[in-house]
Order: structure tokens, then C-alpha cells, then sequence
């Protein structure tokens, strides 16, 4: 049962990339012959629509390339055959791969259904007894080094599980065209919605500010079609590997899920990026390949010692064996997660690929990208050579504040907002790397605060493209009185703005304490002083950002904020009551299970 | 016991039903009929107040019976793990009890002043939703036992203040000192937070009544740990040190104190409930709540008091100089907070929150009249523009004669008592250098308001930049409004001393707070009330109120208004003026120093060491790589002459070589 659920994590949004990635592709073929329009390989244009107008009634698909299109839109094939059950499976099939509408059911149901696994996996595992984690599935890939293909879930990963399925749902909404988007999830839920009348409130009057397609272009119209699926395929790809990341048992499969999440994000923000898109992804992927790859062969390297690529079993190598390069190990893969985090002298890719990427893969990437770092460090890094961790980890605190009050003065210092944002980034994340090598409490304080960072800046990243979609500027100096035209969005960014500061009552509040906490238990009362600076620094830049764009006078382009659309605001609203819940009772989500599960990674 | 459940569940109704009334009005702002809202908001407060004074009564009722001077309500889990597991609770002992009933009957009546001030208002219902909650945040400090949970309610008035002082945020300078005074006050925050982290991890828990319920050993454990990197200071005295960086930030005081006079950017009914009444005195209240430690540590208490003391006279110095009708106030409130503190610093624990409540109602009082005299004369702050007003608003002149009196302490008035109380703690607890500077600061007091009333009330314009909209004085609402705290400032002195608020009775007190009595460190000089020193103390107030009159309306030399003008002539009394009114530089030095050295690390960071150095490196590695690549394409032309010509000279090389060999090795 669980193996299977354990499975559907990744074999879900496997089936939906596929299916997605197909459809995008035919989809638009398909709607070039439905509309008499053919599609050539240096663009699209019409056929002669006198040529057309004659034979309307029996269409002749001469082309080649519609042979296939053809043979399945004849409804007769279909009606012929006798079978209704594999007759309703060929419609349906027809359909997943030719409507585009259909692509994002298909996505949104990926999704939802790993959301509720993931759930469904959360809840057995904070209920159960004696089994912290639960094993499953392997598969033999290599007999000789003993390497499988094996997923495993305890109470550590399932919170990044939920995250990233969570995060999944919310950045499916930011597609390159968000005008289906909202059509389909956006305006039906308002209809729902605002049929019970109580809850009118909730909506802003004005949401209708979808662009129909244009139809006067119909051309343009073309190359917008499947763009969405091709999106959604690409952010279920991203959700996969990073399921698979996190699932993993196995050191390789580790290794390939860690390398393969760069695809997807290097084409997400390849194709629909800003304007120096080329130039972001490729430092973005090379300076992160760069470093990922030394690990290999420090993987190679302990996967041939240890003679099996389980973790456990490296890991209980490690304590009894492997006396030579230990410290260099471990410093191959510490750098190889610093990056990822990203720690200071390191980061420089972080805020390009932030400020080019399109809005659902900022939030993806901000959200859960860097944490697959920290969760790198915890599963695999400190419990690996302990002893190394010990020494070398008062350097990485020491460095992890460097790093937050670096970064924090960076913040400050930006002028575009998304950057400012990314160095936010930077700077909380600073707290994680800090807290994860100040023993037990710390790694507790890491996953809380990796948890939370992932929730805010989410938020914060889905509200800076809120407000850049209609001028596509993210300068700060271009938004001024935001929250008299658009009261929503600013309460909305107020909220995210205090939450990142670390407002008690908000989950970054209880992050940022217990990570403190976690520093001055070790006795650093300096460095943990140095780090209870973020408080005011990031208050400091957080509140410079929302002086000057929600608050201050209108101007001209005060108004051209685009009002949040009914998807948008549940995300928000879901995200708002997750930083509350947490901040308020992070006992009941945190409980006593995952302590367990942290003290068990340190004693195994 | 019924009375117990009775209890609980006024507390629970006091605590929180400000959060849903301003959740409420914020989420039906604009669905709703704003007068609906704003009355509803006013009304519930209403009921807030009153029970609170119930929950107060019977508070006092079962801590003199003798059942226990403290009970604690637990409502939920904030943070559970293995280190700390930290509770929201409502502890309900005089201390909270008394608090909540100051907080919520200015809330009341703040709430219902704003009725009709901030009528003309667009955004009046988001702003009673801001005061609703920052009620409720600070309900919620004042009743917390978790210091955890103290610390939220102490962040929570903290972002209330940000908004509240930044309401109307089209106002630049309004956004500037909202973001001041969060930013200074998130500076002390971090004080506050790093002296409870280390108060947790030295305890284990986090809920002040299994800490003080432990105090007689640990504290006197504490006592003799030494921090080896601080000087001679003991862990209790670091602690107690990071905890009065928080207090003063909030508070107010000497160092930290920037924030509040440009604070009153914000609409006057908010300086009055949490510049004046509620908010800064919460760092007070902090020292109260955790008086036990303070009372143990000698040198902190020491310092408390030098910080007050300075303070007091520092404020009331800048206050004598402004301009602004609300700058006046705010600083009298710091020279105010200023005398708690002192209190405090004395072991007056009792005294510094009976001087809170009385505190409260007339500085409430003061503020609100000053918001009625710039509602009537359209807006305008600046006392020189103003003058002559007690013709056209007679009601709000008594009510600001009167709410000064009570400030400057004479005789029946609220402050007399209050006030004279902690002087006499100062001069009793033998530091007489500290007992001048407090009566200094009293008599001082006296000069400011009634230079304040002179220039609002009485002062006759000579040149024509007199006001042009007629004035008129307060609407019934706010005229009602005044009423109440009117009779607070009259009468909450007199009930006061009467049940002993100020003196650290056990039978009235509990043991919340350490005694006076018996603690080790406080001395005794001098006796009786007899001596001469104390009898001034008594006619202190009158005597400088009388004398200030005099000088102000009888003298010639302050007719003309040239106290208040930077005039060119600088004479010895305009420059200690301009000092006066700049407040001591302060700011200018802060600006100077911290502000533009942050912008000047962060530009640094961003024009060259992100550039050239972080990005640099990587740019150079580009650049290397793409170098070599140049130079080696060199070879890939394409041009097959080139390649011939390469192959030949390569084989030719060969050739040699192996000649050579042949040649010359064999």
C-alpha cells in the first residue's frame, strides 16, 4: 500500500510530464488542422481561406503530417469499433492529447493527487508507533556495486514532500499564459464562489483582468497554444525529481535526481525568462553542475568503498572505515549543497536566475531548489562524517553569518525588487546553514526554518509577479502607492513582508528562534548575536521595499498593478493561514515524530 | 469555585475580542456601512473595558482572600520541542489585572474619540481595525507568562505602532518615522529576544512563574556565573542588561528614544493610546513583570536608574524647546517613562506602575485635547500659528489646564501622588545626585505645559498669520471622550493611594513583584516624613506650576514668542535652545552615523565587492575559458593550406628529432 503511494510521488507527475509534454506538441497541430491552418517549419500561416471555404464539409487532410491527426479525428474508426470501454479510452486519449484545455486538468490532478498522498503519507507517519520511516520498493540497477533503485519516507523528508507538492500546486497557476489559467481555475471557483453570498467578500470586484485570447492575431494565437501544457510538463519534471530527491535511499539516485532537477529549471527559465534568460540559465546551470559534479566523484569514490549505494550502509561505512581524505569529502559535498543554498562567495547565480525567471519558476526554484541543499547537508552530509561536521561546522556558522549579513546588505542595496528578494533569500537560508551544524535543536530549527522560508518566499515571489505582470518592470523605483490602487495585493504583501522579517505569531518568527536558540546553545553567544542582527537588517531592507512601492503616493503607473485573479488569492490566503498556523502552534505540524526521526539520523 | 471560571472567561473575552473585532472590520471593510463598523468597534471595546474592570475586581478580591496571588489560563501550544516548550496562557494576577484595565479603558475611549475625529476620514475603518488589534497585541503581552508569548505581544504593538504611525501612508515623512520606529524598536527587540533565549536556556522553560517559583536558588546560581568576556558583570546581570536594551527601546529612553517624537506623524488619537497610554509604557512593564530578576542585580538596577533619572531631564529639556503642540507632549511622555524607570531603578516596583496608570489618563487626556485643538483649528500643529484658542474652545482648554495640572502634580491631581511617590523612593533609596535630577525634571515639567497652554490658549498674535478657518472646539463624542479620562486623571491618584497601589503590599500585590521590603540591596537613609526635603517634594508641583505662570504671563521677555524662534541673534539662551530643540543632536548623529554608514557598507557591497570580487570571479573563469578557446581555434580555421603547412612543419620537427638522435646519442 504505502509502497505504492510512496511510488505515485514519482510516477505521477512522470505520467502527467509525459502526457503534457505530448500534448503541448500535438496539440497545436491538431488546432492548425481543426482551423485550416498549417504549420511550417519556420512559422505558421493561414491557408487560403477561399481554397478552404469550399470543402468545409468533408475535410481532406492531404499533409503528411495529419495522416496520424486524421485517422483519430474520423469519429467513424471510433463509433466501428465494438469495444465501448477501449472506444471511451481512444476518445479520451484523443483527448488528452489534442484539446489543450484537457492538459491542465491533467496537471492540476497530478498535482492535487501527490498533494493528498503526501498527505495521506504525513499523517501515517506522525501516527505511527514504533516504524519512523517506512521502506520501500527497490530495484536492482546494478548487482555488481549493489546499487537500487530504492525510495524511502520518514518524517524528516515527508515535510519537504508536502512543501514541494504544495509549492507544485501553487506554481502550475503562473503559467507563461495565465489568461487560460484563470479561465479555468480562476473564473470557475469565483463562480462558485460568488453564488453563496457570504463569502462575496472574499473576491476582489474587478478580477476580470484575464486577456482572451487576442483574436485579431491569429497567428500569435497559434504559438500560444500548448505553451502552458509545455510549462506545466516542465514543472511536474521539476516536482518529480525533487520528489525523487528527497526520496531517495539510494546515494546514485540521490545524485541523479540532485543533477536532473537543473533541466527542467534551465529550460523554464531558458524559453519564458526575461530578457538576459540566456545568459541567467546557463551561469545557473553550469556554476551549479560545476560543483555537483566534483561530488561525483567523491559518490564514485564511496559507492565503490562501501559496496553499496545505500545511504545507510555509506553511512555506516564511513563511521568504521575511511580513514584517508575524510575532511576532503566532506568538503566536496558541503560545497556541492553550499551552492545550492547558495553560501556567500558562491551565490552569484542565485539572483540572475531569480530576476530572469518567469514567476512560477522563481517561486519553484526559491521555494524548493534551495532546499534540496539543506536537506542534502541534514539527510546525507552531517550524518556521514560527524566528527568532520563537528570541527568544520563553528567555520560554517561563523561563515553562515558572514553570509546573512552580507547578503542582507546586498538587499539593501538593490534596486530591483525580485533581486532584493533573492538576497532575502539568501540571507534566511543563511540562518539554515547555520542552525544544521549546531547539533539536534539545530537541525530541527533547520528543517522549521526551510519549511517556512519555503512557504514565504513563495508568496513573496508570486506578489512581485503579481505586481510586475502588466508593466513587466521589477524596479522598485517604477511602483509607488501601491496600496491605494490595490488594497489587496498590498495587504497581502505586508503580510509576506512581516512573515519574512519574522514576525511572532508568523512562521519565520519560531525559525528564526529556535534557530538562535540553537546557536547559543553551543555557546556562541557572539555569533548568535551576530545572527539576531538579521532581525533588524532584514526589517530594515523588507521595510525599505514596501516604503517605497506599497506605500508613498500613487504614481502614474500606480494603477497598472493588476488586481489578484481568484487563484492567486487562494494560493495567498492558503499560504498566509500556513504562516500563521505554524507560527502559532508549530508544535502540531512540527510534533514529536520528526525530533525522533532527527535523533535517529544522528545516531544511525 | 465559580468566581475562578467567571474569571477565565473575562479574561479570554477582555484578550481577544479586540483581535476579532479588528479581524472583522479589516476583512469587511468594504462590504459593510463604515458607520456600522466603526460603532460596532467602539461598542465592543466598551464592553472590553468594562469587563476588564470586572476581571479586575475579582482579581483583587482572591489574591486579599489568599487564594494564590497569581492563575494562569493555558489556551495553547506555541512551540514544542525539546528544548522549550512554550505556552499561551492568560496569567491573571494585579499586575495583569491592573494593566489590562488602563489598556482597555483608553482603548475605550480612544476608540470612541476616533468616532468622531477621524470621521472625515476614507480609511477610518481600517484605522479602528488597526487600533482593535493593537489593543488585542498588547492585551496579550500584558497577560502573557510565556516570555515567548510576551515577546509576540511586544513585536505584535511593535508592527501595530508601524502601521498605526504610518497610516496615512501617501505621507512620506509618516512612512519615514513608521519605519524608524519599527527599526529602532526591532534593535532592542533583538536585545530582548537574545536576554530570553539566554534566560530559557538557563532555566529550561520559558514561563516566568516556573522561573520565579525557582528564584531563590537559581537566581542566586546565576548571581555567580561571571561572563568572561563582559567585565565583572554575572550571567543574571548580562541577562537582565539584554532584557533593559528591549525595555528601553519601547520605552523610550536616552539612546533609543529617536523614534518617538517623530511617531506622532501618526493620527493624535494613536499617540494617544500607544505613544502615551499603552505601548511605551510596556517596557515598564516588562521591568515589573520580571522584577525579581532586576531587584538581584545590582548594577543593572543601578543603571535602570541613571537611564531614567537622565532621561527625565533630557526629555523635559527637549520638550521645553518644540514647537510641534504633539513633539511637546511626546517627549513629556519619555521624561515621564523616565520617571518609572527611575522607580524601577529604586526597587519602587509598585510606585513606576502606579505612576503608569495614573500616567496613563492624563497623558491620554493631554493628547486627545491637543487632537481636539488641531481637529478645530484645521490641521495645523505648529504651536507659534496657534494662540488666543480659549475663547473658541473653552472646553478643551480646561480639559488641557487640567490634564497639565495632573501632569505637573498638584495637589488632588493624579500625579501628585503618583509622581511625589517616586521621588520620595529616590530620595529614600540614598542616591541624592538622582533625587535632584528628578526634580529637576518635575519642575521642568511645570515650564513646558504651561508654556504649552500659554502658546495654545492665551498668547496674542501680533503679525496675521493667524489662523484662517474658524476654530471650533471638540464634538460631543470626543468632548465625552475627554470627560472620562478626565475624571481618570482627577480621581485614579486618590483611589491609588488610598488602596496603597503604590506601596508593594503583599495583601494587595500578591508576590508578583519583588518587595521593597525585604530585599537585600535596597538601603535606607534618612526617616520620617518630616524633613524638609519631602515637604518640598509635596509643594514641588505647585510651587513650579505657579512660578511658570508667572514667568510666562507676567514676565515680558516671553510675550513676543521668541523662545520658540531660531532667530539669528545667538545669544547664549538661543543656542542652549536650538540644542533643546534639536534634542541634543540625536538624530542628527544617528543620521550621520549609522544610517548613512549601513548605505555606504551596502553600496560598497553592491558597486565592488559583489561586482568584482564574488561575480568577478566567476566572470574571470568565463573569460579565461573563453581566451583558450579563441586561441586554440586558431588551429581550426578551416584553411587546409594552414593545415598542410602545420603537418608539414610538425613531421619535419620529427624528423629532426629522430635524426638527431640517430645522429648525435648513438
Amino acid at each position: 500500500m504505502y509502497t505504492l503511494l510512496v511510488n505515485s510521488l514519482v510516477i505521477l507527475p512522470l505520467v502527467a510530464a509525459v502526457l503534457l509534454l505530448l500534448n503541448s506538441v500535438l496539440c497545436r497541430r491538431f488546432y492548425c488542422a481543426k482551423n485550416y491552418v498549417s504549420e511550417e517549419e519556420d512559422g505558421i500561416r493561414y491557408r487560403n481561406n477561399e481554397e478552404l471555404s469550399g470543402n468545409r464539409g468533408n475535410l481532406q487532410l492531404k499533409d503528411d503530417k495529419f495522416r496520424l491527426l486524421s485517422f483519430l479525428l474520423q469519429k467513424k474508426i471510433i463509433v466501428n469499433d465494438k469495444s465501448t470501454v477501449y472506444c471511451f479510452f481512444l476518445q479520451f486519449l484523443k483527448k488528452c492529447f489534442f484539446y489543450e484545455y484537457l492538459g491542465r486538468y491533467i496537471a492540476y490532478i497530478a498535482a492535487l493527487i501527490s498533494f493528498s498522498v503526501a498527505l495521506i503519507l504525513f499523517f501515517t507517519l506522525k501516527n505511527s508507533v514504533s516504524g519512523v520511516s517506512s521502506y520501500v520498493l527497490s530495484l536492482p540497477l546494478s548487482l555488481k556495486y549493489n546499487i537500487n533503485y530504492s525510495l524511502q519516507v520518514d518524517n524528516l523528508s515527508i515535510y519537504f514532500i508536502l512543501l514541494n507538492t504544495f509549492i507544485t500546486l501553487i506554481a502550475l497557476f503562473e503559467g507563461p499564459y495565465r489568461s487560460v489559467n484563470s479561465e479555468f481555475f480562476g473564473n470557475k471557483i469565483e463562480k462558485i464562489i460568488k453564488k453563496l453570498v457570504f463569502w462575496r467578500f472574499f473576491i476582489e470586484k474587478k478580477a476580470n483582468n484575464q486577456i482572451i485570447y487576442c483574436k485579431k492575431n491569429k497567428i500569435e494565437e497559434i504559438f500560444k497554444i500548448g505553451e502552458n501544457n509545455r510549462y506545466y510538463s516542465l514543472i511536474m519534471l521539476i516536482s518529480l525529481s525533487v520528489n525523487l530527491f528527497f526520496l531517495a535511499k539510494d546515494l546514485i539516485i540521490f545524485y541523479i535526481a540532485y543533477e536532473f532537477v537543473l533541466i527542467p529549471t534551465f529550460i523554464i527559465i531558458g524559453i519564458w525568462g526575461g530578457k538576459e534568460k540566456t545568459y541567467a540559465a546557463l551561469k545557473f546551470f553550469i556554476y551549479t553542475l560545476f560543483f555537483s559534479v566534483m561530488s561525483l566523484a567523491a559518490i564514485i569514490y564511496l559507492v565503490s568503498k562501501a559496496g553499496s549505494g545505500d545511504i545507510g550502509d555509506i553511512i555506516s561505512y564511513t563511521k568504521n572505515d575511511l580513514y584517508e581524505f575524510r575532511p576532503l569529502i566532506w568538503l566536496i559535498f558541503f560545497l556541492s549543497f553550499a551552492v545550492k543554498i547558495p553560501m556567500v562567495p558562491l551565490h552569484t547565480w542565485l539572483p540572475d536566475a531569480h530576476v530572469q525567471a518567469p514567476t512560477g519558476g522563481s517561486i519553484v526554484l526559491a521555494a524548493v531548489l534551495l532546499k534540496m541543499g539543506g536537506y542534502g547537508m541534514q539527510r546525507f552530509l552531517i550524518p556521514l562524517l560527524p566528527d568532520v561536521a563537528e570541527i568544520l561546522g563553528n567555520y560554517v556558522v561563523l561563515w553562515s553569518c558572514l553570509t546573512m549579513v552580507y547578503a542582507s546588505l546586498l538587499a539593501f542595496f538593490q534596486k530591483d525588487m525580485k533581486k532584493m528578494i533573492a538576497y532575502s533569500s539568501i540571507a534566511h537560508m543563511a540562518y539554515i546553514t547555520a542552525a544544521l551544524f549546531c547539533g539536534e535543536s539545530g537541525q530541527y530549527a533547520g528543517l522549521v526554518q526551510m519549511i517556512s522560508h519555503g512557504l514565504i518566499s513563495a508568496a513573496m515571489f508570486l506578489l512581485v509577479g503579481v505586481i510586475s505582470e502588466k508593466t513587466h518592470s521589477k524596479l522598485i523605483a517604477d511602483y509607488s502607492g501601491i496600496a491605494h490602487s490595490n488594497p489587496t495585493v498590498a495587504s497581502f504583501f505586508v503580510f509576506f513582508t512581516m512573515a519574512s522579517i519574522g514576525l511572532p505569531g508568523t512562521s519565520g518568527f519560531i525559525a528564526e528562534l529556535l534557530s538562535l536558540m540553537a546557536i547559543f546553545n553551543t555557546g556562541a553567544v557572539v555569533l548568535g548575536m551576530l545572527m539576531a542582527t538579521g532581525m533588524v537588517l532584514g526589517a530594515a531592507y523588507m521595510l525599505k521595499l514596501v516604503a517605497r512601492i506599497i506605500f508613498g503616493l500613487p504614481n502614474e503607473g500606480g494603477n497598472s498593478v493588476s488586481n489578484l485573479a481568484g487563484d492567486r488569492f487562494i494560493a495567498l490566503s492558503l499560504l498566509a493561514v500556513l504562516v500563521v498556523w505554524i507560527g502559532c502552534n508549530s508544535g502540531a505540524l512540527f510534533g514529536d515524530a520528526l525530533q525522533n526521526s532527527i535523533g535517529n539520523l544522528r545516531k544511525n | 469555585m465559580l468566581h475562578f471560571e467567571l474569571i477565565e472567561l473575562l479574561a479570554k473575552f477582555t484578550v481577544f475580542s479586540p483581535l476579532i473585532t479588528g479581524l472583522i472590520l479589516l476583512i469587511f471593510r468594504n462590504h459593510l456601512p463604515k458607520k456600522s463598523l466603526t460603532i460596532t468597534a467602539a461598542v465592543a471595546m466598551v464592553l472590553v473595558a468594562i469587563s476588564s474592570w470586572i476581571t479586575l475586581f475579582l482579581t483583587q478580591y482572591s489574591v486579599s482572600s489568599g487564594s494564590g496571588s497569581y492563575r494562569i489560563f493555558y489556551l495553547q501550544q506555541i512551540i514544542s520541542t525539546q528544548q522549550l516548550v512554550s505556552f499561551a496562557a492568560i496569567r491573571l494576577d494585579m499586575l495583569s489585572a491592573i494593566m489590562l484595565a488602563i489598556v482597555t479603558t483608553v482603548s475605550c475611549v480612544v476608540h470612541t474619540y476616533s468616532l468622531s475625529y477621524m470621521s472625515q476620514d476614507n480609511g477610518q475603518v481600517r484605522f479602528m481595525a488597526y487600533l482593535s488589534i493593537f489593543t488585542f497585541a498588547m492585551l496579550f503581552l500584558v497577560v502573557g507568562d510565556d516570555l515567548i508569548q510576551i515577546f509576540m505581544g511586544w513585536e505584535g504593538v511593535g508592527v501595530m505602532s508601524y502601521l498605526l504611525i504610518g497610516f496615512w501612508f501617501g505621507k512620506e515623512s509618516a512612512n519615514t518615522a513608521a519605519q524608524k520606529a519599527f527599526i529602532v524598536n526591532r534593535i532592542c527587540d533583538v536585545a530582548l529576544l537574545s536576554g530570553i533565549i539566554i534566560l530559557v536556556q538557563q532555566f529550561g522553560v520559558s514561563d516566568l512563574s516556573s522561573i520565579f517559583s525557582s528564584k531563590y536558588n537559581f537566581i542566586s546560581e546565576l548571581q555567580h556565573i561571571k561572563y568572561p568576556v563582559l567585565f565583572s558583570l554575572s550571567k543574571l546581570d548580562v541577562i537582565c542588561l539584554l532584557l533593559l536594551l528591549g525595555c528601553m527601546g519601547k520605552s523610550a529612553q536616552i539612546i533609543f528614544h529617536i523614534w518617538l517624537p517623530d511617531a506622532m506623524e501618526g493620527p493624535t488619537p494613536v499617540s494617544a493610546l500607544i505613544h502615551a497610554a499603552t505601548m511605551v509604557t510596556a517596557g515598564v512593564f516588562l521591568i515589573v513583570r520580571c522584577s525579581i530578576l532586576f531587584a538581584n542585580s545590582e548594577a543593572i538596577s543601578w543603571l535602570i536608574l541613571a537611564i531614567g533619572s537622565i532621561t527625565t531631564i533630557f526629555a523635559a529639556t527637549a520638550a521645553l524647546c518644540q514647537t510641534d503642540i504633539k513633539k511637546i507632549i511626546a517627549y513629556s511622555t519619555c521624561s515621564q517613562l523616565g520617571y518609572m524607570f527611575s522607580a524601577c531603578g529604586v526597587g519602587a516596583y509598585a510606585a513606576s506602575i502606579f505612576h503608569l496608570g495614573t500616567h496613563a489618563f492624563f497623558k491620554a487626556l493631554l493628547f486627545l485635547g491637543a487632537g481636539s485643538v488641531i481637529h478645530g483649528i484645521g490641521g495645523e500643529q505648529d504651536i507659534r500659528k496657534m494662540g488666543d484658542l480659549k475663547k473658541y474652545m473653552p472646553y478643551t482648554f480646561s480639559m488641557m489646564l487640567l490634564g497639565s495640572m495632573a501632569l505637573c502634580g498638584i495637589f488632588p491631581l493624579a500625579g501628585f501622588y503618583s509622581k511625589d511617590l517616586i521621588l520620595e523612593k529616590i530620595y529614600h533609596h540614598g542616591s541624592p545626585g538622582f533625587f535632584i535630577f528628578g526634580m529637576v525634571g518635575a519642575a521642568l515639567t511645570s515650564f513646558y505645559s504651561v508654556r504649552l497652554l500659554y502658546y495654545v490658549f492665551f498668547h496674542q498674535h501680533t503679525s496675521e498669520d493667524k489662523h484662517d478657518n474658524h476654530p471650533h472646539d471638540a464634538t460631543s463624542i470626543m468632548k465625552g471622550a475627554m470627560f472620562l479620562l478626565l475624571i481618570g486623571s482627577i480621581f485614579s491618584g486618590m483611589v491609588g493611594h488610598k488602596i496603597g497601589l503604590g506601596e508593594n503590599k503583599s495583601l494587595f500585590w500578591g508576590d508578583i513583584i519583588a518587595s521593597l521590603d525585604n530585599g537585600k540591596n535596597i538601603r535606607f537613609i534618612g526617616g520620617g516624613d518630616d524633613e524638609f526635603e519631602v515637604l518640598l517634594i509635596k509643594y514641588l508641583g505647585v510651587l513650579s506650576f505657579l512660578s511658570a505662570v508667572i514667568l510666562f504671563f507676567k514676565t515680558k521677555c516671553f510675550k513676543s514668542h521668541q523662545i520658540c524662534q531660531e532667530t539669528a541673534r545667538c545669544t547664549m539662551l538661543d543656542s542652549v535652545c536650538r540644542i533643546f530643540k534639536n534634542a541634543y543632536y540625536f538624530d542628527e548623529l544617528y543620521h550621520r552615523v549609522i544610517v548613512k554608514g549601513f548605505v555606504f557598507c551596502s553600496a560598497m557591497a553592491g558597486n565592488y565587492l559583489e561586482k568584482y570580487v564574488f561575480d568577478g570571479y566567476i566572470r574571470g573563469v568565463v573569460k579565461f575559458l573563453k581566451c583558450s578557446a579563441q586561441n586554440q581555434s586558431i588551429f581550426h580555421s578551416g584553411n587546409l593550406s594552414r593545415y598542410i603547412t602545420v603537418i608539414f612543419l610538425v613531421v619535419l620537427f620529427c624528423v629532426y628529432c629522430v635524426l638527431y638522435h640517430i645522429l648525435f646519442s648513438g
